[in-house]
């Protein structure tokens, strides 16, 4: 796992430099790998998030990513690349998901670990991050996803209020609270 | 707002944020291997465009015939007459695909995961209907007899990517063979199918047309290129109908369970016919067919078949349900993306349908039972639960009913919702 600043990655783009390689990727290839190699990681880590595997991280990330290729011909580009990717990824970790119910072996140990094994907990390797994942794991969904969208896929809160239909304001006041929590835990820790 | 101090902790906050979600940077190996796939695919998608546009004659059609003699090309067309003659006579229904299939370009993936027993299916038996001007979908079944959705699961892959134009060749049906159908799951490709179904890529892409361009031309992709969408019907092996009606042939159907389905004190037989394996869904065995024989005075007789091509599904399964001290339910689940659940009551004489459901649902008495706590002493208790996705995917929601034999019937006695958290 690398350990960046908000400034690098996916938020360092602007957004016409954005709209340019959108446009050419629709035909060239060179412009869409470009493109591939700028949301690959956020993408991956997003979606790991979820998923937890390895495997079915991979296999997720594919075919987001085969639909994007698809599906770029038709897309308008309003501003908020980012979020329709991140819709895609979100409805093909939904169909994962649905899919998991048709194997009923799958589905039951899903089950079982849903009651008797708690993901967050099983790898914790410090203290601090034993608190933050406490912390995370008492928040509810929206909470989570709102974590994950900013902080996983490294999201601007445009893009996160535009793929989650909500308002801007309320999820950047959102986002701060939930940061504020973590940091007032850390104050309670250290005294 | 956010000095240099609070953005360093800020960060370390992030940092250990991702800890918790656990998560990982991509492999690099999988970076270039999807990056590749991407490429190949993106060149698929601008190849199958510029197709629409070029003109269908190649241009070296125009030059050689400004070279050739009068005589030459009487020649030619003699030899085309003749060939075109035995083309359809010989190639027409079995060798479209079959015939002009090109090998996989990437032989050393299909050559690793080969198992060594493949069955090899063709469409040599197929019914084939070249689609005329005017034709939709409601026209063609009503021509051929062939039910719409049957029409589409016959050419599911042929119907993604061609339009009905005219002379679009349709299977709508096999001379002594049943098709077995697969949904494709998503992460599903050519070559997980193929595996799962234990056929070579090339065979599922001749059963399906994969790779064939409306003119029945072989593209030059390679087959693991096409992207099979999810919920996609897709044909993964055919079976003989002679094996499920001629009881001649016993070692096609094995008994399954000799249980006294009606109390009279003598056993019933459930047989079934195997159905190839599909590993994805982990359930065996699964049956392409279920029979059922009484006791008679000759021994035992067949009094009742189901075929997973009747139910509409690619494979079945049974359980048995059993509220007294003999069994006296037979309840089959047919598998294709959606379960369907009928529940059957063997009266001695005819088996009667007397539950049928649709719908994802799975049969794990155990941990429902715990859910259902206030009805674990109750009798004739059949619990079914239904998965469903919460609509912002968060959650997963599990629908859980009991239901009560009582008086001839089942009744839904009892409705609970149980809230997952999803992925997290």
């Amino acid at each position: 796992m690398t350990k960046r600043l908000i400034s690098e990655g996916v938020q360092g783009k602007s957004l016409s430099e954005e709209l340019k390689l959108v446009r050419a990727a629709v035909n060239d290839p060179a412009a869409f790998a470009q493109l591939y190699s700028l949301y690959i990681g956020p993408v991956y880590r997003y979606i790991i998030s979820k998923v937890g595997e390895t495997k079915e991280a991979e296999d997720i990330t594919s075919q987001v990513f085969l639909s994007i290729c698809e599906g770029l011909p038709r897309y308008r580009h309003n501003g908020y690349f980012a979020a329709w990717l991140f819709s895609i990824a979100r409805n093909k970790v939904a169909d994962h998901f649905r899919s998991m119910v048709s194997d009923r072996k799958k589905e039951v140990a899903y089950m079982e670990s849903v009651r008797t094994d708690d993901p967050l907990s099983t790898i914790i390797r410090n203290e601090e991050i034993e608190r933050i994942s406490a912390l995370i794991h008492v928040m509810d969904e929206q909470d989570q996803e709102l974590l994950r969208l900013r902080i996983v896929a490294e999201l601007t809160f445009e893009e996160i209020a535009q793929l989650t239909n909500r308002n801007m304001e309320a999820t950047k006041k959102r986002f701060y609270k939930l940061l504020s929590k973590f940091r007032q835990q850390r104050e309670l820790d250290h005294d | 707002m956010i000095d240099s101090q609070q953005f360093e902790s800020d960060q370390d906050i992030r940092f250990n944020v991702l800890a918790a979600f656990r998560v990982r940077d991509p492999d690099p190996v999988f970076i270039e291997r999807l990056k590749k796939e991407l490429i190949g695919q993106f060149k698929a998608r601008a190849e199958s465009t510029q197709g629409k546009s070029t003109p269908s004659r190649p241009y070296w059609i125009g030059q050689v015939k400004k070279q050739l003699s009068p005589l030459l090309w009487v020649t030619i067309a003699v030899i085309l007459i003749i060939s075109l003659i035995w083309g359809i006579n010989n190639l027409l229904p079995r060798a479209i695909p079959g015939g002009s299939v090109k090998p996989s370009p990437t032989p050393t993936a299909s050559a690793a995961t080969t198992p060594a027993t493949r069955s090899t299916p063709s469409l040599d038996k197929a019914i084939f209907y070249i689609v005329e001007e005017g034709d939709t979908l409601s026209s063609i079944a009503e021509k051929t007899n062939v039910p719409q959705e049957t029409l589409q699961s016959l050419n599911g892959f042929v119907l993604q990517i061609n339009q009905l134009n005219p002379g679009l060749l349709m299977v709508i049906g096999f001379n002594d063979q049943s098709p077995i159908f697969y949904t494709v799951q998503p992460g599903d490709t050519v070559q997980t199918i193929s595996d799962k179904a234990g056929i070579s890529i090339e065979n599922f892409a001749a059963l399906n047309r994969i790779g064939l361009l409306e003119s029945n031309e072989q593209t030059p992709l390679p087959i693991t290129n096409y992207i099979l969408k999810p919920g996609l019907k897709v044909i993964i092996g055919l079976q003989d109908n002679t094996a499920i009606v001629n009881e001649g042939n016993p070692k096609d159907i094995i008994t399954l369970s000799e249980v006294d389905l009606d109390c009279d004190g003598s056993a019933e037989h459930i047989l079934g016919i195997e159905s190839p394996e599909i590993e994805y869904f982990n359930i065996k065995p699964q049956l392409a067919a279920i029979m059922l024989e009484k006791t008679s005075s000759a021994g035992f007789q067949r009094v009742w078949e189901q075929t997973a091509n009747e139910l509409g599904v690619s494979y079945m399964a049974y359980t048995l349900f059993a509220p007294g001290n003999c069994n006296q339910f037979l309840v089959i689940i047919g598998h294709q993306g959606k379960e369907s659940v009928n529940v059957y009551r063997w009266d001695g004489e005819n088996l009667i349908n007397v539950l049928a459901i649709g719908g994802r649902f799975l049969f794990e008495g155990s941990w429902m039972e715990d859910v259902f706590g206030d009805y674990k002493s109750s009798p004739n208790i059949l619990f079914l639960g239904e998965f469903q996705q919460h609509a912002d995917s968060s959650k997963n929601i599990w629908i859980l009913r009991g239901y009560q034999w009582n008086d001839g019937e089942f009744k839904l006695i009892e409705e609970k919702r149980v809230e997952t958290s999803g992925g997290g």
